[in-house]
């Protein structure tokens, strides 16, 4: 007698649902997600209760603890900084700024900042807050 | 005669391996540099640079010394009571402006804190400016708006 052997058909685990599964969530991530930036210099932000929740501007500003001002990836004097946002803004000047500058800075020195970007012909600004001082052990 | 064909018979099959193996060091790249915090911050409108300042009259200005002090016009106030003769003046006037004027070596989260209390009180237009000599003609720089959302 002949039995047939269906026991041999060996399983196979289907892969193309698994990469239909993780090409969704490799879609979903790069498109979804930011890439955290790192910061050239540490900056704390200074405390606000009415700070809102918002994406990052299209052009950062750093304004360090030791004077230095880092517009994108630039470290730029004080001096320099109507010439060097002039070009971006003129094209769009809804671009949004974001000035994250530590709560030690002096506060004139923050507003010499805006007065170059209103120079420059920027419009739309925001500061960067935060709702609680983080502790720092240095 | 009979002839084996292996080697026509391994092309038929994509190497899938490899590619779930680049797929999910992709996915596991991504999880990880992914963030999805967004920054908290009080968002500002700057006036256009030809736009002709505000009438000085109406305009209620507020000082903060090295300090810490602060005077509204000319009276000398307390920290402590910032928030509730701010509020009692918006109560009053709720489109009352207020200029900021911040003397040397004011620290930005004095500043941002003094901002935080106008806009919590109600204020929803506000000049920045240093502290200058009180000859000189003020210049405004940043005008607070209601944030969106």
């Amino acid at each position: 007698m002949e039995f047939t052997r269906t026991r041999r058909k060996r399983i196979e685990i289907s892969l193309i649902p698994l990469i239909d599964v993780s090409m969704f969530l490799l879609i979903f991530f790069m498109v979804a997600g930011s890439i955290e930036k790192f910061e050239m210099i540490p900056v704390d932000p200074p405390v606000a209760q009415s700070g809102k929740l918002m994406d990052e501007g299209h052009i950062t500003i750093l304004l360090g603890r030791h004077d230095e001002i880092i517009v994108g990836d630039d470290i730029v004097a004080m001096e320099d900084m109507t010439k060097h946002l002039a070009p971006d803004l003129q094209g769009n000047p809804n671009k949004v700024i974001t000035v994250k500058a530590d709560a030690e800075v002096p506060a004139n020195r923050v507003i010499e900042v805006m007065d170059a970007i209103k120079a420059a012909g920027g419009k739309d600004l925001s500061i960067v807050t935060q709702s609680k001082a983080q502790i720092h052990v240095e | 005669m009979n002839f084996e064909r292996t080697s026509r018979r391994t092309i038929r099959s994509l190497p899938l391996v490899p590619m779930i193996d680049i797929m999910f060091i992709l996915i596991i790249f991504f999880m990880l540099t992914t963030t999805f915090m967004r920054i908290e911050s009080l968002e500002l409108m700057l006036p256009s640079a030809g736009a002709k300042a505000a009438e000085k009259a109406d305009v209620v200005h507020l000082f903060i010394e090295a300090n810490g002090d602060m005077l509204i016009g000319q009276r000398r106030i307390d920290q402590n009571e910032l928030t509730a003769s701010l509020s009692r003046m918006f109560e009053k006037d709720p489109a009352e402006r207020v200029m900021l004027l911040t003397a040397d070596g004011v620290t930005m989260q004095q500043l941002v804190s003094v901002m935080d209390k106008v806009y919590i009180a109600g204020g929803r237009s506000l000049f920045v400016r240093k502290w200058e000599n009180p000859g000189r003609k003020p210049r405004e720089t940043g005008v607070i708006i209601a944030p969106k959302g």
